[in-house]
């Protein structure tokens, strides 16, 4: 039997309830994604690129369409269903890191697989590490946050991600604080996990970044305008 | 067109509240109330540990001497006593007073039974020199207030005089004590009578002055006051004269457990001033935990000004605005505000000392004096308060200003210093809360226990009746009885039911084999035989019908007893009750009826079965067996012309205890004025907090963690503040009731049920605000609260 494909988006709008009334985000956005592709999402300031983001991440709900995440039609997923799929199967990368400040890189890191009861406490500890050994950073394992580089917070954030062995990755601009030495590093892992098979969806204003992506993306006011 | 920078810049700082001038408001009038609460409670220290009363015009080691009761009560002692005070080394004066009533013939012509202070021949010598040359020798001056009554019409009080009846001669006015002779310790004397004539009050003859001297020193009387070289240690003073002999010659001083005392000052109603050292403690405690609450709250406020500002104020500085001119600007509008807080605590300290000065407990012991605001003492307030404030202003300012200009922006952890400062507050807070709970669960439980034990219980209706014309006989009234089936529904009194009228009675000392009789004042009620029935009131020693003798109540019990505390040994005994009553048999104890309310210390009361016909009497009645309108149809048709007022037994108790409530509630309302702002600082705090850690909860959602967990992580902080702030209470709690014993006041025992609870209401509490706070800021985190 054939694979349903990663991800299929269909016709798919979204809009806001604001005091101003509703804004439309985006509209009738049609999109298949498959397992090892690198995608870059480009576009103006505003365009929907992180509302699609966070749709895809289900984080956020769509009004009209249909989104079919491997078997599972997404609209009719229960919170709880959602909330594990985005544990074991999806990792998240932001601008800003976001790593809990009073946590070290390993706890950190071994957040997501404490979320997940299917896994062994024992096993924490290793998988952390492992990941910490794939981004270069074992010996800051028991560093804090504060204690680390821009570029190395984001390597962590980057082992959490990938923590779980998820089959789809996400990134929101995961360069945008960083230097370009640094965001060197970051695309490098990127494109190194998409080619293990994961599939990597990277918002960004950095066309270094989105030249290295295997299909790009561009959003205009919510549009999908072309794809090459 | 040119604007004035310096108001500008001050225009612009108001400027910066708007949208939170309530805030600004709020925190004015909680500084202003700090600064009036503080003021207050200098003041009533001053009062109640630093001065003298106004009639003492010596200004230092003045001590009181008395006899302490167990209940904390005090009498008098013997001159004896007093005597060999004056040989101890530091004391250098001593003099007394022994207040008394006396039944006199007034100059014209009435008798009256006058309240009467007898003076010491050194008293004024030694305490109101500047009177001596006025009060010499022997007979009677008039207190100020008595002349303006009774002689304010007289030219003059010379060749007036005063005849009483064991005196053979006149006793003639010599003249009139200014005002501020009108109260002198707990008691406000119609005339003041100098010691000789003591000699004639006595149970012997005023010939036989062996006897009669015996007598005057034996009598525990008189009220000391001792004059020393320097400070005296009262507990040493106290076992010296212990150590003493006391003896007269054959003499047997009652022993009733009650030991000699000396107060610094004059302190002749320690009761009274226990209460008023209560309110004072109080009054403390309440002032430290609202000004911390003040404190915290506006670091708090003024922090997060700053946070609003601190854009304005970089891009000021980078712009190349003096620093100084930033501080100037803030400087002088916290100087305006705290201008405002002085104005507003002025107003505040008008209230408060209203209010003071409208508390009988106060002004019995302030003998009618005013409580005035002093400006030392509001001064010394408004310096604290303005330097909280100033404080509290610039605390965020200097942090602000160590800040580097050009701040990389970057998600970073609080430092462990501010986590852990916050926690402190937050565990504060919490304490506050639990210990103003805590304290109001106590008041509620204290009261509540006191109206369980007391002994009316029914629901007892009363009307008043004043009939006009020819009196109505008891017979005609017990004939009411009749008409409504039961037996004994209705029950009379001559008196009002909180009438204090009192007769002299006798009690006594033993002098060698003879029994020596002085008097002592008893509140007297003329009431039906049924009256205990309907008011269902046990009583001791009457299982018959009342049909002659009279009750007795069992505080007059316990003093008749004397040595012997065996209270039914009264019964049987005979009671001199003067003139009008006359010599009775005691026949019943009942228990002490609250006459004066709740609260005040029952004194010695006697109910005579009411005989003669009168024109005002109260008729009692259980609304179970004869409603209002049966008892009114009732009056309407057999006893004609009369005028009636209704009231419920129990409103008329309440009424003589709005000390006690007015205490009770003002505790009450300023607890929870407490635990509401701590609530609404808390539900600003946690907001904040939270908000400024959205992110993270929106992280952690992304990556998948369940609610519970976010929730626990948002909250723990909170829980262990909460089981932090348990033994913190406990202990402000302890102390509280420390402080309290060591004063000799009492506070209920600390009852671990009560202190559940109130750990369970805070918990209530703090967890609502926090599930309210949570929901909507935790789960409801967005995407766009990642970043
Ligand atoms: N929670 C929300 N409520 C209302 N409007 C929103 C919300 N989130 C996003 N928007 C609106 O949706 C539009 C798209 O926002 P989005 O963040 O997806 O843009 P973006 O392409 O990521 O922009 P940027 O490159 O600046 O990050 C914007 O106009 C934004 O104002
Ligand atoms: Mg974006």
């Amino acid at each position: 039997m054939l694979m349903a494909p990663l991800i299929a988006i269909k016709n798919l709008s979204k809009s806001f309830a604001t005091q101003a009334g509703n804004v439309d985000v985006l509209h009738d956005i049609n999109l298949a994604i498959e397992d090892g592709e690198s995608i870059a999402i480009v576009g103006p300031s505003g365009s929907g690129k992180s509302t699609l983001l966070s749709i895809i991440g289900l984080l956020e709900t769509f009004q009209a369409g249909s989104f079919q995440l491997r078997d599972h039609a997404v609209d009719e997923l229960t919170d709880r269903q959602k909330r594990i799929i985005r544990n074991q199967h999806i990792g998240w990368i932001f601008q800003n890191f976001n790593l809990l400040p009073d946590l070290t890189a390993w706890e950190n890191v071994a957040l997501p697989l404490k979320f997940n009861q299917s896994i062994n406490r024992q096993h924490y500890f290793s998988l952390a590490l492992e990941a910490l050994e794939r981004v270069g950073l074992i010996d800051k394992a028991k560093s804090f946050p504060t204690q680390l580089s821009g570029g190395q917070q984001q390597r962590v954030a980057i082992a959490r991600a990938l923590v779980t062995k998820p089959g789809l990755l996400l990134a929101d601009e995961p360069t945008g604080n960083l230097d370009s030495e640094s965001s060197k590093t970051i695309v490098d892992l990127l494109t190194q996990l998409a080619q293990e098979g994961s599939a990597v969806i990277v918002v960004t204003h950095d066309d270094s970044v989105a030249r290295r992506c295997s299909r790009r993306l561009t959003l205009n006011s919510g549009r999908l305008v072309d794809e090459n | 067109m040119r604007i004035d920078t310096r108001y500008f810049n001050f225009y612009r700082e108001v400027q910066r509240w708007r949208g939170q001038y309530v805030k600004l408001v709020v925190l004015i009038f909680s500084y202003a109330l700090v600064c009036a609460l503080l003021a207050v409670t200098l003041r009533l220290g001053d009062v109640l540990f630093k001065d003298l009363p106004g009639w003492i015009e010596v200004d230092n080691y003045v001590y009181s001497v008395v006899r302490r009761h167990n209940d904390g009560a005090v009498s008098g002692i013997e001159k004896n006593a007093i005597n060999t005070l004056s040989t101890a080394s530091q004391i250098t004066k001593t003099s007394w007073i022994w207040p008394r009533s006396m039944e006199l013939t007034k100059p014209n012509g009435q008798v009256g039974n006058l309240s009467v202070l007898v003076f010491s021949q050194t008293f004024f010598e030694n305490l109101a020199p500047s009177l001596i040359s006025e009060v010499q020798g022997e007979g009677i001056w008039l207190s100020h207030h008595f002349w303006q009554k009774n002689f304010s019409d007289h030219v003059s009080v010379d060749g007036l005089f005063f005849v009483h009846d064991r005196v053979e001669f006149p006793i003639p006015i010599r003249g009139v004590l200014p005002s501020k002779f009108d109260a002198v310790g707990p008691w406000k004397p119609d005339i003041w009578l100098s010691e000789n004539y003591l000699a004639y009050s006595t149970p012997f003859s005023s010939k036989n002055t062996q006897l009669v001297d015996r007598f005057l020193n034996a009598v525990p009387e008189y009220y000391g006051i001792i004059q020393a070289d320097s400070a005296v240690e009262p507990l040493a003073l106290v076992n010296w004269l212990n150590d003493s002999d006391l003896m007269v010659g054959g003499i047997v001083i009652q022993e009733d457990g009650a030991e000699y005392a000396i107060y610094k000052n004059i302190n002749f109603d320690p009761l009274a001033k226990s209460a008023l050292v209560e309110q004072w403690t109080l009054i403390i405690i309440l002032l430290v935990l609202f000004g911390m609450l003040v404190v915290i709250n506006s670091i708090i406020i003024f922090s997060a000004q700053s946070l609003d500002s601190q854009a304005e104020y970089r891009l000021m500085r980078i712009l190349g605005a003096k620093e100084s001119l930033i501080f100037k600007t803030r400087f002088v509008f916290a100087l305006v505000n705290a201008l405002i807080v002085g104005v507003i605590s002025l107003i505040f300290l008008e209230i408060l000392s209203e209010i003071f000065n409208a508390t009988p407990v106060f002004s019995s012991y302030m003998n009618g004096n005013e409580l005035s605001a002093s400006f030392t003492d509001w001064g010394a307030a408004w310096l604290v308060t303005t330097g909280l404030l100033l404080t509290t202003t610039f605390i965020p300012l200097v942090k602000q200003r160590n800040d580097s200009l050009f701040k990389r922006q970057a998600v970073t952890g609080k430092s462990i210093v501010r986590k852990v400062s916050e926690f402190i507050m937050l565990t504060a807070q919490m304490a506050i809360v639990l210990f103003a709970i805590e304290l109001c669960f106590h008041i509620v439980w204290d009261q509540v226990k006191r109206e369980q034990t007391h002994v009316l219980k029914s629901n007892v209706n009363t009307i008043k009746v004043n009939k006009f014309g020819s009196p109505i006989s008891i017979a005609s009234l017990r004939n009411a009885n009749k008409n409504f089936g039961t037996n004994g529904s209705l029950a009379f009194s001559a008196t009002e039911f909180t009438n204090t009228h009192s007769v002299l009675t006798e009690n006594s000392v033993r002098i060698e084999n003879n029994v020596a009789k002085y008097e002592m004042p008893i509140q007297v009620w003329a009431v039906s035989d049924n009256f205990f029935q309907v008011l269902d009131v046990p009583l001791l020693g009457l299982s018959d019908r009342w049909r002659n003798g009279v009750v007795i109540n069992a505080t007059a019990a316990k003093l008749l007893s004397g040595d012997n505390n065996d209270l039914l040994n009264t019964i049987g005994q005979e009671i001199d009750l003067g003139v009008i009553y006359g010599v009775q048999r005691i026949v019943g104890i009942a228990p002490d009826i609250p006459h004066q309310g709740r609260s005040a210390a029952p004194r010695p009361s006697v109910y005579t079965l009411l005989v003669n016909p009168v024109n005002q009497f109260v008729i009692y009645h259980q609304n179970s067996n004869a409603t209002h309108s049966d008892v009114m149809f009732w009056l309407n048709n057999h006893v004609a012309n009369i005028e009636t007022e209704r009231a419920a037994l129990q409103t008329l108790i309440d009424e003589q205890d709005k000390v006690a409530y007015f205490l009770m509630y003002f505790t009450l309302a300023v607890s929870l004025i407490l635990v509401g702002s701590v609530v609404v600082g808390l539900v600003y705090q946690i907001r904040a907090d939270l908000n400024s850690s959205k992110w993270e909860f929106a992280t952690l959602v992304a990556i998948g963690a369940p609610d519970s967990w976010i929730f626990w992580r948002s909250s723990a902080h909170l829980i262990l503040a909460i089981i932090v702030a348990v033994p913190i209470s406990l202990i402000l709690l302890v102390n509280y009731q420390l402080i309290l014993t060591s004063l000799q006041i009492n506070m209920p025992q600390i009852n671990v049920t009560l202190l559940l609870s109130s750990v369970l209401m805070t918990g209530a509490i703090v967890s609502w605000v926090m599930y309210l706070q949570l929901r909507k800021l935790v789960l409801r985190a967005s995407f766009a609260d990642l970043r």
